[in-house]
């Protein structure tokens, strides 16, 4: 608790100071209606998703390392991403939906079938091997049927259209598609932290949970659930952003003493500051054009994933 | 005496034919058997992991009734599996099994069990000897009224074996059900009555000391004793 506080005072500490206020107070003196647009429209829509995106892959990322039993279990390690951006991809151009609520419910279905398919592919307490294998060729024919999809599409334009989105980008998002993607992630995830406490004991193993009087597979089903529709939502407006769903739980439990429940909350923290600063990155390149956001966090994200596997292997060995 | 835990038509498909039972207050029980014949079933069974058969009482409260909190109160289980993935600190493992956090308790228990000097280890770095401790100090911690230990000792080397035996004979003896699993057969004198299986039936509930006269007993494990060391039959 005293953690979260301190890291909060940080975050709003930083914000503070980054903040050019003096130039934004003659700008809304001046010319109110110019700073509604940048701030309103332009802005707050970006800042929104970046928070919001990066703390609902935070948080769905503990709760699937959790319910697996799995320290590299995360959104796009399981495929969920993927199947999320194919959802969205068939819902957008296939069955026309342009509501972004209704494409939200399109990427739920998506990740919810992937992580059902990875269910069934790999098991309830997939071992780092099947679990990795199976999320790869899931993301593989999520990805394959995404371009596909996109070949088919009745618009000529759909890959150039779809490209941008499918690396990740938070950028141009309209407030609509904002609560649509944030809504439901922050509903999900809302539940999802209410299990906090309950995936701590399940770290004890299914059998002590259930002499406890709760129902593992139900709680599983919940998890499932709830992160399938808060990655769904996300993915149907943002694109399909990797690495912080699988680094922000790894790096919240260096600070719960390897609780994997109690370390949700600081996930979403972590995961909402993570995503905040890659965006920052996307926009401070100097390569006259912005890097695509999901190669931002790839590229900062690779060495982390392949030190926790060298460090799983050389603990396994020794 | 009033049984402290009544169970009736516990049984698991195919693994154990449905059976009741009761145990005393302050009672030690174990529950022997060759590999497969349902020990484990049974455990679970009266834990309430395996399916809804069957009904089971601790006290005048119905399991099945309860809330987990009031569970945790009451039931303490350890499973015969020892691993543990997460990198949780043995004292933080321990403190798992509280509701509220109670420092006193869970030193006492690390210092009952001599986990004191890896109270800071994290538990998937430990043997499985000393990870078998720590999740055994968990399942003690709320100090429950009944324990149902699947294999406890597996693992251990003699001073622990008959060190834990001792702790939870203490146990049983501030009025605690102590169930538990056994697969060596030279610690039975340390319990108050013995429960054989053998293809999921019960095939004999006895002392120790009659129990391993029993010609149910060499016919059930194969084997037979011959001046204090076993042989094959």
């Amino acid at each position: 608790m005293k953690l979260l506080l301190v890291t909060a005072a940080l975050v709003i500490g930083l914000i503070g100071m980054m903040t050019p206020w003096a130039p934004l107070r003659e700008l809304i003196d001046t010319d109110p209606a110019v700073a509604h647009l940048l701030l309103v429209e332009l802005r707050l829509p970006r800042v929104l998703l970046a928070l919001g995106y990066g703390a609902t892959l935070g948080l769905t990322g503990a709760a699937l390392q959790a319910i697996f039993a799995n320290p590299l279990a995360s959104p796009d390690i399981t495929g969920s991403s993927s199947g999320a951006a194919l959802g969205a991809v068939l819902g957008g151009y296939f069955l026309g939906l342009t509501g972004p609520l209704l494409l939200a419910g399109c990427g739920a279905a998506g990740a919810l079938l992937a992580l059902l398919l990875l269910l069934g592919l790999a098991g309830r307490r997939a071992d780092s091997s099947s679990l990795l294998l199976a999320g790869l060729a899931i993301s593989l024919a999520a990805g394959a049927l995404t371009s596909l999809a996109l070949a088919l599409a009745p618009s000529p334009f759909a890959f150039y259209d779809a490209f941008d989105w499918l690396m990740g980008s938070l950028e141009d998002r309209s407030l609509r598609q904002v609560a649509a993607a944030l809504i439901p992630a922050a509903a999900a995830g809302l539940w999802l932290a209410r299990y906090s406490g309950t995936l701590d004991r399940l770290a004890l193993g299914e059998d002590v949970l259930a002499s406890l009087g709760h129902d593992p597979s139900r709680l599983r089903t919940e998890v499932v659930i709830a992160s399938a529709i808060a990655v769904g939502a996300c993915v149907s407006v943002c694109g399909s952003v990797g690495f912080v769903g699988l680094i922000a739980p790894i790096a919240a439990r260096r600070l719960t003493r390897g609780h994997p429940g109690r370390a949700l909350v600081p996930a979403a923290l972590i995961g909402a500051i993570l995503l905040s600063a890659a965006d920052l990155l996307t926009r401070l390149a100097p390569l006259g054009r912005a890097i695509p956001l999901g190669v931002i966090t790839a590229a900062l994200g690779t060495p982390i994933f392949l030190w926790v596997l060298l460090r799983m292997r050389w603990r396994l060995t020794s | 005496m009033k049984p402290l835990l009544a169970a009736t038509g516990i049984g698991a498909a195919e693994r154990l034919a449905r059976l009741d039972l009761s145990l005393a207050p302050g009672s030690m029980t174990a529950v022997i058997g060759p590999n497969g014949s349902g020990k484990t079933s049974l455990l679970r069974g009266l834990a309430r992991i395996e399916g809804p058969g069957g009904s089971v009482w601790i006290g005048d409260e119905n399991l099945d009734a309860m809330v987990p909190a009031r569970r945790a109160a009451l039931l303490g289980f350890l499973p015969a599996a020892r691993e543990m993935i997460w990198p949780i600190a043995v004292r933080d493992l321990v403190a798992l099994g509280l509701a509220k956090p109670d420092d006193g308790r869970v030193e006492s228990l690390l210092d009952d069990l001599e986990l004191t000097p890896l109270a800071n280890r994290q538990a998937d770095r430990l043997s499985t000897g000393e990870r078998a401790r720590a999740l055994l100090a968990r399942a003690l911690a709320p100090r429950p009224a009944v324990l149902l230990l699947d294999e406890p000792l597996s693992n251990l080397d003699p001073y622990w074996a008959l060190s834990i035996l001792q702790l939870l004979r203490r146990t049983a003896a501030a009025g605690a059900v102590v169930l538990m699993s056994l697969h060596d057969l030279h610690l039975l004198d340390a319990f108050d009555r013995v429960l054989l299986l053998n293809q999921g039936v019960l095939m004999a509930d006895a002392a120790p000391d009659l129990i391993a006269t029993d010609p149910v007993f060499a016919e059930t494990f194969r084997v037979e004793t011959d001046g204090g060391r076993w042989r094959l039959r």
